[in-house]
């Protein structure tokens, strides 16, 4: 029966929108299966850099970067947010995977996808975890100029497996045509339809919530989604 | 309404070049690229009675026998958009230059992150029978306004199937996953292939270069891909 996408308002029948390419069942968005399919790229941070840098210590504006034993360690400025993407892989459907521990309550960090630059302006799909508050959200991002603006297609949300400061977190970003999910510690938490982007870099972002903050990164990987050549 | 880029297995919107289906893992095989056919009729808008569709800002134009007739200052553009977003989409505007600065030109996936717009960007200019599409990022309000970032899909081109000055030309961009078909007068021009947008309203544009235009429209369209 014709309903309203809860993506696009479109009035669309299952099994897909023919608007936006959104999953559907009679109840609204389907759940969608995103299996973890061939390794691309691994970034073991114990030995090598972030993605796209060349070393293991940096800096960026007032944020910078440094070898520690179980990875780099990143101190990222007073309400700002470093980047980290590989700019020699593009995709559409992948799983970018980041290790990480917060050590300080205002650090957060998290994966992105589908990144794009436009001129100097960019695009791109993240997910981010932030546990000093033990919370994630999931969102679109353009940047022009010096100016961000984020489109939150899951709000900030309080989640109870989100690992505090000091304890290690898995966060994944999944993408497949029109559907994001974000997964921690290898269970889907949230799943949303976004077909606004479609292709670009995966990375790393890494973000004060606050104060200065410091976080460690341990690894980060991209695989492409399950089912693919 | 089904999509013109789909999996023959199951039905799903697939990505163009994908080695298989993204939702039932069918291979996909690509001998060639696919000519986007235009299906239903979603929106006409005659301008000889009907309003453009949302100019974003106020816009200096008379009815003219033809529709109307827009005046836009030098290095100025002016535009507007339908409310409703969508992937796949076959969107049209005629118009005729009456100087040489003047271009027109079409929107395709316009979509916005707070105060940042997007969009494909299609236009020709009659009076260097080129035609040029770009990837626009822009600022509407606030600290991102008047703020323009452009990826240039390609750069303004020669073709004869673009009119001069003073002839109508149909300006046409069809969308399909990553295929970007841009058709001049119902001549398929080129098809491009470009994925950082996937989704959104479509448009109209009119520009002027380097001194004021003056641009008639006629007729802005929009239809679902066969």
């Amino acid at each position: 029966m014709p309903n309203a996408c809860p993506s696009c308002d479109a009035v669309a029948s299952p099994p897909f929108c023919a608007f936006c390419g959104a999953p559907l069942d009679g109840d609204g968005v389907s759940r969608v299966d995103i299996p973890v399919g061939d390794k691309l790229v691994a970034y073991p941070m114990r030995k090598e850099p972030p993605p796209g840098q060349a070393r293991r210590e940096g800096a960026r504006g007032s944020s910078r970067w440094s070898p520690a034993d179980d990875g780099v360690d990143v101190v990222v400025a007073s309400k700002r947010i470093l980047y980290f993407a590989d700019p020699a892989l593009r995709l559409r459907e992948a799983v970018a995977r980041l290790h990480f521990t917060a050590r300080d309550p205002d650090g957060a960090a998290g994966c992105i996808a589908r990144q794009e630059v436009v001129g100097d302006g960019e695009v791109e799909l993240f997910f981010e975890v932030h546990p000093g508050r033990r919370r994630l959200r999931l969102g679109r991002r353009f940047t022009l100029g010096t100016t961000a603006q984020v489109k939150e297609l899951v709000p900030w949300r309080e989640v109870a497996s989100v690992p505090g400061v000091g304890e290690r977190v898995q966060a994944e970003l999944r993408v497949r045509g029109p559907v994001l999910q974000g997964w921690l510690d290898g269970r889907q938490v949230v799943q949303v339809v976004d077909p606004v982007l479609t292709t670009g870099r995966c990375g790393l972002r890494v973000s004060s919530q606050g104060e200065e903050a410091r976080v460690t990164l341990h690894g980060a990987g991209v695989w492409l989604a399950g089912g693919q050549a | 309404m089904s999509c013109a880029l789909s999996c023959a297995h199951c039905g799903g919107p697939v990505g163009y070049g994908d080695p298989t289906c993204r939702w039932c893992s069918s291979p996909l095989s690509w001998p060639s690229v696919p000519r986007l056919q235009r299906g239903a009729e979603r929106l006409v808008v005659d301008l000889r009675h009907d309003p453009l569709p949302g100019p974003v800002s106020p816009l200096s134009a008379t009815a003219c026998e033809a529709g109307l007739e827009v005046t836009v200052g030098a290095k100025k553009m002016v535009s507007g958009h339908t409310d409703h977003g969508l992937s796949e989409a076959a969107v049209s505007l005629t118009g005729l230059a009456l100087d040489r600065c003047g271009g027109i030109g079409v929107l395709a996936r316009r979509s916005t992150t707070g105060t940042v717009a997007c969009a494909y960007a299609l236009t020709v200019r009659p009076g260097r029978r080129t035609w040029t599409i770009s990837a626009l990022l822009w600022g509407s309000q606030g600290s991102t306004r008047g703020k323009t970032e452009v990826r240039v899909l390609r750069a303004p081109t020669f073709h004869p199937a673009v009119a001069g000055v003073g002839a109508w030309n149909v300006v046409e961009l069809r969308t399909a996953d990553h295929l970007l078909e841009v058709r001049v007068n119902d001549v398929v021009v080129e098809t491009l292939v470009d994925g950082v947008f996937g989704f959104g309203s479509p448009g109209w544009r009119v520009t002027a270069s380097d001194g004021e235009a003056r641009v008639q429209l006629h007729r802005f369209t929009v239809h679902d891909l066969a």
